[in-house]
């Protein structure tokens, strides 16, 4: 069902009755936007360690692996199967399902 | 759900405030915002305090204000400039806390449950907020408090904004002694239509419909019924919310002529220009929209005509030329032929602009390269520096508009 103004834990009866100029909206959106701005995390070198040894199993098994890739706003998470490591460029090439893509290492955040 | 501690923080006069401390010698003086009285928009958008006195009030045409006091001083408005500052506002707000929901330019809805710890109880917190947005930007503030936002909204309204303090609490308990004393027509979203119903169904006062029967208004006006109902009673679930200007659910542009327009070919100019900026900001925020609604409104204020009427689009579209062909079919359809005084044209069923269906026979990359070229012309020589060759004529509108907000001057 359509949500409607009685709708419990919508905001329908104020949003249907104010008047936003909509350069005013814009502003508050970035606003909230940079609110939800996130800092990478900083690792540590044991988990630094920790990740490396996880891409070289994965690499050398062959398996699926979870990659989570950080973005100030929504971390991304994709799987696939790792094909190759540079070490050179810091970046290992993926195989998802729909295409192979190389990510940098600095993007990344956690290998499952 | 219904027993939070919600502020509803209001702006006096918001936009003659503002102008008075940018500018300490209008201090005593009566001062109105208004627009420009060559062109319709000549009406007061806001009255300092001083003006009040001389009953000058929001909305009225300038001539008549200046009647009631010779001495007003008339200041322009400056949109982005309130619009910023309500920015700042709403930031310090959000010292006390991050749910700040804004309203409108001078209103802001804050939920301050739980933090009676932290800042102490209720009327601290709204004496801080007050002073807090005087030392700052000069401006004084209205604090309604209550339970949620409907009764916080009704205290500013009905109570603060009349009061010394300037704050006012309105709770369940109480409200049978102080809201529903009230004519039903100062409740929140009662306008002078409904009042007039209610009037003839002999409800005078706010507690005349939180008690009368919710089914006859419910089978009268369906939910809206209930909807008022439930605000006469100080019933309301709604959460202040700061996602909710997010979700856009459609695009629109409106405007009131500077003159009115009594032909078609007049009328289809700004149509168009309503359409290109439509489509133009459906873009830029990646969105197609699937419905086209067009919005009329007559020339004689006291005997309203116009029309408000919409079409299903054959395919979801951000192309302007698609919108004012829609547009114009309406126009076709449903103008009575009287003059014009005000147009609006708005999108909605908007849906991402990066998933859409490939249509056959319209293939839309061509008119996808124009519109971006386009806008990309816009974005790097100014709004102006590709419009259509029929805005060139006397009626249009773009140029004039190009240097506004909301009607306004920048």
């Amino acid at each position: 069902m359509q949500p409607n103004k009685l709708t419990r834990g919508h905001n329908l009866l104020w949003e249907s009755s104010r008047m936003m100029l909509p350069e005013h909206k814009e502003l508050i959106e970035h606003h909230q936007q940079r609110i939800r701005q996130q800092t990478k995390p900083q690792l540590d070198e044991q988990e630094i360690e920790w990740l490396e040894q996880r891409i070289q199993k994965a690499l050398y098994d062959q398996s699926l692996v979870q990659l989570t890739l950080f973005d100030p706003y929504q971390s991304q998470i994709i799987s696939g199967v790792i094909v190759q490591v540079d070490s050179l460029t810091q970046r290992l090439l993926l195989q998802t399902p729909q295409h192979q893509q190389w990510i940098l290492f600095h993007d990344l955040i956690d290998v499952k | 759900m219904d027993n939070k501690l919600i502020f509803l923080v209001d702006m006096q006069s918001f936009y003659a405030s503002v102008e008075k401390s940018a500018n300490p010698k209008l201090q005593d003086h009566p001062v109105v915002v208004a627009g420009d009285p060559e062109r319709r928009s000549g009406i007061i958008l806001a009255a300092c305090p001083i003006a009040k006195q001389y009953d000058v009030e929001t909305a009225e045409a300038l001539w008549q204000a200046q009647q009631k006091c010779p001495d007003l001083i008339i200041v322009r408005p400056r949109m982005k400039l309130y619009i910023e500052l309500s920015y700042q506002i709403t930031q310090i707000l959000e010292r006390f806390t991050d749910q700040v929901e804004v309203f409108s330019v001078d209103e802001q809805f804050l939920d301050l449950t739980g933090t009676e710890r932290l800042f102490g109880d209720r009327y601290t917190v709204a004496h801080n907020i007050q002073d807090e947005i005087q030392e700052e930007l000069g401006v004084y503030a209205r604090v309604g408090i209550g339970p949620n936002k409907v009764l916080a909204k009704i205290a500013c309204d009905a109570f603060a904004k009349k009061n010394e303090q300037g704050i006012f609490e309105l709770t369940h308990h109480h409200m049978k002694d102080t809201m529903w004393k009230l004519p039903v027509g100062k409740m929140f979203g009662v306008g002078s239509r409904m009042e007039k119903h209610f009037s003839r169904m002999g409800i005078q006062t706010i507690g005349d419909l939180a008690n009368y029967p919710v089914q006859y208004l419910k089978k009268r006006w369906g939910i809206n019924g209930e909807v008022l109902s439930n605000i006469a009673n100080g019933i309301d679930y709604s959460p202040v919310s700061t996602q909710t200007h997010n979700g856009q659910k459609a695009v629109g542009h409106h405007m009131t002529l500077p003159r009115d327009y009594e032909t078609l070919e007049d009328i289809k100019i700004v149509l168009l220009e309503l359409s290109e900026e439509v489509a133009k900001r459906a873009r830029a925020k990646n969105y197609r929209g699937h419905t086209l609604s067009l919005g009329l409104r007559g020339a004689n204020v006291n005997d309203p005509t116009g029309f408000h009427r919409q079409i299903k689009l054959t395919s979801p579209t951000n192309y302007g030329m698609d919108l004012f062909h829609a547009a114009l079919q309406l126009l076709n359809k449903h103008w009575d032929g009287l003059p014009v005084r005000s147009v609006g044209v708005t999108l909605s069923q908007l849906q991402s602009a990066d998933v859409y269906q490939l249509s056959l026979f319209n293939p839309s990359v061509e008119k996808d390269q124009l519109s971006k070229a386009m806008d990309d012309i816009r974005k790097k020589f100014g709004q102006t520096a590709i419009v259509r060759a029929s805005s060139l004529q006397e009626a249009g509108q773009v140029f004039d508009r190009a240097q506004k907000i909301g009607g306004h001057y920048k």
